[in-house]
Formats: structure tokens, sequence, C-alpha cells
């Protein structure tokens, strides 16, 4: 049974007050306003960890986040989000959620490629890309 | 018993991958990967498609907006061709802004 590993990881997210503290979104798309910090979840892919075809259980969720600074921002405030976003996730496997039960989190990449399509902050809007693999099965 | 005494070679690796064996192998891979890139492509023009070749060891994305296709912006969502078909491909995916000598 697939999950929708995109609304868990927005709403564990939403819950750090780490994200709260500094007033960031975090939304499976670009939110209308960009003034204050967001992080923007995408799914890329969900691989079958459990190996066989007929059993969808463990599933690797691969998935990237998109951590933006707001217009007053800057790399700095790029970092912080990322690293709340990192270090939540961390913790993740510790979590009690209501429909799924993460087992394991692994980071492939954190690259800091700013956004070109802002001309605020001197021609891009600082961001930094977190690729992530969580690991999740149903609640039995 | 003769004692036997080993001696790491810290440069095996990239000996390995100059040998022509190891090059030949590859390149049927790296065919493989790059056909797997076009595949999950996004499909509007096909210029992206078009411009992802297979160079020896290497996949290559010359279109010069590839970074946004791969990783998408604020105006336009990651579709990722390159992470997604490499992993559709069964390669494990490594990244790395260490650029290699190879």
């Amino acid at each position: 049974m697939m999950l929708n590993a995109e609304a868990i990881a927005i709403a564990y997210l939403r819950e750090q007050s780490s994200i709260e503290a500094l007033k960031a979104r975090v939304e499976g798309k670009t939110p209308s306003t960009l003034e204050l910090p967001w992080i923007r979840v995408t799914q890329l892919d969900a691989a079958n960890a459990t190996e066989t075809t007929q059993v969808e259980w463990l599933v690797g969720y691969y998935l990237q986040l998109d951590c933006y600074a707001g217009s007053k921002g800057g790399r700095a405030e790029a970092f912080a989000l990322t690293k709340a976003a990192r270090e939540a996730l961390v913790a993740f496997p510790d979590a009690e959620l209501e429909d799924a039960v993460p087992t394991d989190v692994h980071f492939l990449s954190m690259a800091r490629i700013p956004d070109t399509d802002f001309t605020d902050q001197g021609g891009a809007r600082e961001r930094y890309v977190l690729d992530t693999e969580i690991y999740m099965h149903p609640k039995p | 018993m003769s004692r036997v005494r080993y001696r790491p070679n810290p440069f095996a690796e990239e000996e390995i991958r100059a040998q022509p064996v190891h090059q030949r192998g590859m390149r049927k891979i790296t065919k493989g990967a790059a056909a797997s890139v076009r595949v999950v492509a996004p499909h509007k023009t096909g210029y992206y498609e078009r411009k992802v070749r297979a160079r020896g060891t290497r996949v290559v994305a010359a279109d010069p907006f590839w970074h946004i296709v791969e990783l998408g912006s604020a105006n336009s969502p990651p579709y990722a061709p390159l992470r997604r078909g490499f992993r559709a491909a069964g390669i494990r995916l490594v990244v790395s802004p260490k650029p290699t000598r190879e």
C-alpha cells in the first residue's frame, strides 16, 4: 500500500519548532507569496524496498526539498532552514505518525544552487536542494 | 607457511577505470543510462531529449537549461530526468560536486 510521502513529510516538517521559528512555510508547490522562506517538497520516485512486486510494503520515497531563503534572508537563512529540515528528518524514524512508520532516512545530496528565476538578492534567490530517501511502511 | 604482505594500491580504482575492458563494459551501461534518461525526460519540444548523449563513460545533458529541468526553480517543478533516469536504469546514484579525472 503506497503512502502519500509528500503529505506526510510536509505535515511532519510543519510541526517542527525549528522551522516555525524561521517563519518558513512547507508546501508541495511554490507558495503564492515569496517574502518569507519556504520549503517545497517534491516526490521524485518511490522504489519498492521489499524486493518483490507482489508486496508493496516498505518503500523508499525519494524526495527533493527546495529550501529557499526569504526576500531579505540570504544564504545564511537558506542554510539555517535546510539544517533545520535535515535535523528534523534525522529524527523522523522516532516520530509517532498516524498512518505510517518511517524506518530510515538517507541524505543523497545537499547542494547550494541559487534559483536564477529571481532577480532579487543579486540576481538569484538563495536555495539549498536537499535530496533525501525516506523509507516508510503503512502502520499495521 | 610463508608470510604474505598486503600493500594497498591507492590508485587501484583509477587504474581499473583506465583499462580498455572496463571502458568497453561501461559504454554499454552508459548507453542504457542515456536511453533511460531520455524516456523519463519531459516531452514538450523534444529539445532536452535530443541533447542527452552517451559519450564514452559519461552521460551528457547538453541542454543549456539542464539545471532547471533537473532541479526545478520557483516557476518550474524538478523533472529530475538524470536522477530518475539513472535510478530507473538500476544505477546507484552518488551525487558528488567533486569532478573526477576520468
